[in-house]
């Protein structure tokens, strides 16, 4: 089928709209995968230290949904770069995901990915509910979150994307001036912050108070999210969570985002990815479609 | 590129035997010829049941395996166990695996194997014994249960030359858990080679009794809750002397002397 499935976020072209999200793949993902059918591959957030992540239980299961406190377990940018960057396949272009408790830890880790030049582009993690300091603050605090994307825009010359907390209440707000900051992308949504409670033992189901929920059970907030940043379409989009097929990434397509990202749907099925394009592909040429383009912000609104 | 070899697969699989074992346990055989063929004792396949809830696919022991054929022993706990309890002969479902590290063998002059068991526990370890006697090991296992009527058929599941001490917590007369058992026979064993699996409190225990008595040849298989399976989500970890480690990549079998028991 004639579909030709490149997009382009800002300067950068992509292979297909289907990005793989931070945290949900790793060396063994790869295997599922084919580089003409994947836009870009988000690594594992890293931060300047190494960090052990939180203790178990990480994961708890809720009604079509996953609630997780990973807490940016990673081995730190040196040994990221050291030992892990060379085993990932160079047929795919690679985003580092940057975490960091400070503005001078992101840009210090941003510019040590960019020197290792195995990445397309910078992606600013500054949404996870997960860890005490940092992350979820800036993505929260306006001022704070514009001087760090002004900061890293400063230090390194890649594209960069920015992925946006849904747990806020001024989503455009935030948006408008991180693109405004030189954001080339704004990645819609991280986690929720949610909770679980075990009734036998009257205790988080997780080793932590709250966690982030993934999966279909955000989709429609993630959604009506994604719509309102995309709205202003003064920067790309690149929207996401929940999608576990190619009609709920048309749904982020049609409000607007020019790419989405797939997260828990790969780690219940690994084949996710495959077969969201394989399905795009179909719909898109069954309905008359000749790209992707096409159909990104057809949404119309109701009367 | 070692991240296109392959080392697992998904396939969609048949179930062609589902018998109740034992109360609120069941053997489920699928034919799967790709996960058969590959599948060592100690690993696992994640089953993917229902569609959004539940979510996420449910990690099993492979527990048997011949020509196109896997078994798995199932204890029904709570959604996604009691559906597959249910499974109709013919019914497919999605199996990812063969998954993790296994068990390994010792090498050299120990052919002397101990393998412990809580309950459903017993389900890899049954695998092993029967890749243990093709081989030439002797073979004695411990195990113990909750009571009468969920213990399981272990002259159907087992090799015949394989020993076996069981008892039960909840009966009249002898009584007591596994771990009980362990104390009662360690002196006897203190050259082989230990397999264990069971509940978290039970491999702490029995990681115990083996560390006084100085013996140090025993692999565990841990438990944790898993989303992927497969290593893409670090949601699966136990803690070890080198950190954070993988129950799905790394394990689910580890050295008894890699694990900070600490935090179990
Ligand atoms: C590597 C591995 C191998 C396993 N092998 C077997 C096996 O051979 N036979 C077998 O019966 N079970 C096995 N389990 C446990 C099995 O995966 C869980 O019992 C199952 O996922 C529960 O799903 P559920 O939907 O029925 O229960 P849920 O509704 O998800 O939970 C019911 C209860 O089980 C607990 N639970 C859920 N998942 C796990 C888990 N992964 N580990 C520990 N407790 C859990 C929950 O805390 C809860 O109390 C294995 C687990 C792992 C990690
Ligand atoms: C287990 C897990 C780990 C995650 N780790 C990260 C991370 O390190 N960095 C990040 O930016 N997002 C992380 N996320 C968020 C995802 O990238 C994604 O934004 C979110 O899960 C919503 O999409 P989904 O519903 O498709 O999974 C993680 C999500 C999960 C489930
Ligand atoms: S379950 Fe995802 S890494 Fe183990």
């Amino acid at each position: 089928m004639g579909i030709d499935l490149k997009v382009k976020i800002g300067s950068l072209e992509l292979n297909s709209p289907l990005i793989l999200a931070s945290g949900t793949c790793s060396l063994e993902t790869f295997a599922f995968l084919k580089p003409e059918e994947t836009g870009a591959v988000v690594l594992k957030t890293v931060t300047l230290k190494p960090r052990q992540g939180n203790p178990p239980p990480r994961l708890a299961e809720t009604p079509a949904g996953l609630l997780n406190t990973i807490g940016l377990q990673n081995p730190g940018v040196e040994k990221f770069l050291e030992h892990e960057i060379d085993l990932y396949p160079s047929s795919y272009k690679l985003v580092g995901s940057v975490g960091g408790e400070t503005i001078d830890e992101y840009v210090e880790v941003a510019k040590k990915l960019e020197a290792s030049n195995r990445f397309a582009a910078i992606e600013l993690n500054v949404s996870c509910p997960n860890v005490n300091k940092g992350g979820i603050e800036f993505g929260r605090d306006e001022m704070l979150l514009l001087e760090l994307v002004k900061e890293v825009r400063g230090a390194v010359s890649l594209p960069l994307w920015v992925k946006l907390t849904p747990n806020t209440s001024n989503i455009e707000k935030i948006a408008l001036e991180t693109s405004r900051a030189g954001a080339d992308a704004l990645v819609v949504t991280n986690t929720f912050v949610g909770m679980a409670v075990d009734i036998e033992t009257q205790s988080s189901r997780i080793s932590t108070l709250s966690g982030g929920v993934s999966g279909p059970a955000i989709k429609p907030l993630a959604l009506y999210l994604v719509y309102r940043v995309a709205k202003n379409r003064n920067v790309a989009v690149i929207g996401g969570g929940g999608i576990f097929n190619f009609r709920d990434a048309l749904e982020f397509l049609i409000v607007g985002a020019q790419a989405f990202f797939v997260g828990t749907a790969m780690l219940v099925n690994p084949l996710a990815a495959k077969e969201i394009i394989s399905g795009l592909k179909e719909w898109l040429a069954g309905h008359g479609f000749h790209s992707i383009k096409e159909i990104v912000g057809t949404f119309r609104e109701p009367s | 590129m070692r991240s296109k070899n392959k080392k697992f697969c998904l396939s969609k699989s048949r179930v062609i035997l589902n018998q109740e074992l034992a109360q609120r346990r069941f053997l489920l055989r699928f034919e799967a010829p790709e996960i058969a063929k590959k599948a060592l004792p100690g690993q696992f396949i994640q089953v993917k049941v229902g569609g959004f809830d539940p979510l996420l696919p449910r990690p099993f022991a492979v527990s048997w395996t011949e020509n196109d054929y896997i078994e798995i022993l199932v204890e029904v706990r709570g959604k996604g166990s009691s559906l597959l309890a249910k499974a109709q002969e013919g019914e497919s479902f999605n199996l990812l695996g063969p998954l993790g590290k296994g068990f390994s063998l010792p090498k050299g002059n120990t052919k002397n194997l101990v393998l412990v068991a809580g309950g459903i526990g017993l389900a890899p370890l049954r695998f092993l014994a029967w890749e243990a006697s093709k081989n030439g090991y002797f073979i004695t296992l411990l195990y113990g249960d909750k009571n009468q009527s969920c213990f399981l058929p272990l002259k159907k599941l087992l090799p015949e030359k394989v020993l076996v001490r069981s008892i039960v917590e909840e009966k009249n007369g002898q009584t007591g858990m596994v771990t009980d058992l362990l104390k009662d026979v360690i002196e006897e064993f203190k050259d082989s080679c230990f397999f264990v699996c069971g509940p978290k409190a039970m491999l702490k225990e029995v990681y115990g009794q083996l560390a006084r008595k100085k013996i140090v040849r025993a692999q565990f298989s841990f438990e944790e809750r898993m989303s992927c399976g497969y290593g893409a989500c670090l949601g699966c970890v136990v803690l070890t002397k080198k950190g954070y480690k993988r129950v799905c990549l790394e394990g689910p079998v580890f050295e008894g002397e890699e694990i900070i028991w600490e935090s179990i």
